[in-house]
């Protein structure tokens, strides 16, 4: 059975962004990529609407049209639930931080069903993975004592058990053992996937310099 | 907790002796009450601080008016005198300035408000906001957040390694 890859637009736009489209295009031949309503309208019809970042959306709109990527809806009663206890688990000075907003819940209903979710940011990373990772986030960057409600954070990682999460580095990097990276750009092989997974951190990937270099270790 | 009207009273001290970087102070700490609670006053005041300083460190804009900042103050002292509504009303208008002013003399095609939008995204980012929520509050273009957010050190936070994990899941999901 294939498998569904659920996609945040932050990924999908690091790779527009570095002319890693093709992989994506590729990649689809092995599993679905999926995408949820506000994906689409942060890909394509808010950028359309205006700003500079107009390119985007042609490529986007390209790969819709020949399936490449799939629009599915999440179901809003399940996504308002996700958003109340996501953003009632972190207090600071007694107030409910918001951590998380309606496209990261979207994301997240549809990748419940043991689907896998492709998210280059770390917020809701961390959120799913490790909860206690934000709490030290949170505390030491806003200098605040953050609280944690343990019942909650119970709750949300009870309902995300069975959700996987990769990043777009990731896809590159199967890309890369697949002998994709090599059909779209030309070079020595090692360094095809050195510079694909700068060119990703570069374009804000939350990848730091050692995981970089432990992908380098851990990819033959 | 520091309350709005007394981050306006330090931002109006620091105008006052044009102190670029006390401005920039005042500005991370209405960021970071708005982090917490979302208002938008607080981002907006975090903002044009954050513009301000930014005009008062550029060589370029040495020669600006005076009449410029003290249209300025006068929007930060009646800011102070209103509710809410009448509070964010006021920002915008210093926002509105702040523009003009860029669009006469500065270098650059994308203006002084939308860098402040993206630099103060990153940094509710930084904090531990998702890049949607950081984008939403500051009104920056997520992309650009992300873009920044890039050429920084925001993702050498040294949390939990799981990559040989995920490495593992993306092979099984494409076979």
């Amino acid at each position: 059975m294939r498998k569904r890859l659920i996609c945040d637009s932050g990924s999908l736009i690091s790779m527009s962004m570095n002319c890693m489209l093709p992989i994506v295009v590729e990649l689809s031949e092995l599993a679905d990529f999926i995408i949820t309503e506000t994906v689409y309208d942060e890909i394509i019809t808010n950028p359309e609407r205006g700003g500079h970042h107009r390119m985007g959306p042609l490529q986007f709109r390209a790969l819709i049209e020949n399936s490449v990527l799939k629009v599915e809806k999440a179901d809003s009663e399940e996504v308002d639930r996700i958003l109340d206890i996501s953003n009632s688990i972190y207090y600071a000075r007694h107030n409910r931080l918001t951590i998380i907003q309606k496209g990261e819940a979207e994301a997240l209903a549809l990748a419940n069903d043991g689907d896998t979710l492709l998210v280059d940011e770390r917020t809701l990373r961390f959120l799913i993975e490790c909860p206690s990772d934000l709490t030290g986030l949170l505390q030491h960057r806003m200098h605040k004592g953050i609280t944690m409600d343990k019942k909650r954070r119970d709750i949300f990682q009870k309902y995300c058990q069975g959700v996987s999460i990769i990043r777009s580095s990731e896809l590159v990097a199967v890309a890369y053992e697949k002998g994709i990276l090599e059909k779209y750009f030309s070079g020595e092989r090692r360094s095809l996937l050195e510079a694909c997974l700068w060119a990703l951190k570069n374009k804000g990937c939350s990848l730091s310099v050692k995981d970089i270099e432990d992908y380098l270790r851990m990819i033959e | 907790m520091t309350d709005i009207n007394t981050l306006i009273d330090h931002s109006v001290d620091a105008l006052e002796q044009r102190d670029a970087l006390a401005l920039r102070t005042v500005s991370a700490e209405a960021l970071s009450e708005a982090a917490m609670d979302g208002h938008r006053e607080l981002i907006l005041l975090a903002l044009v601080d954050y513009a301000l300083s930014k005009i008062m460190s550029k060589i370029h804009y040495k020669g600006i008016e005076k009449k410029f900042y003290d249209n300025i103050k006068r929007h930060f002292m009646d800011a102070r005198t209103e509710d809410k509504e009448g509070m964010i009303k006021h920002l915008e208008q210093i926002e509105d300035l702040v523009i003009k002013l860029d669009a006469k003399e500065g270098n650059y095609s994308s203006n002084l408000m939308e860098k402040a939008r993206i630099k103060k995204g990153a940094k509710l980012y930084e904090q531990g906001l998702s890049l949607r929520r950081a984008a939403e509050l500051t009104g920056a273009d997520p992309v650009d957040v992300l873009h920044f957010v890039g050429g920084s050190k925001i993702h050498e936070f040294k949390g939990s390694s799981k990559n040989a994990q995920r490495l593992e899941t993306a092979r099984e999901v494409f076979g």
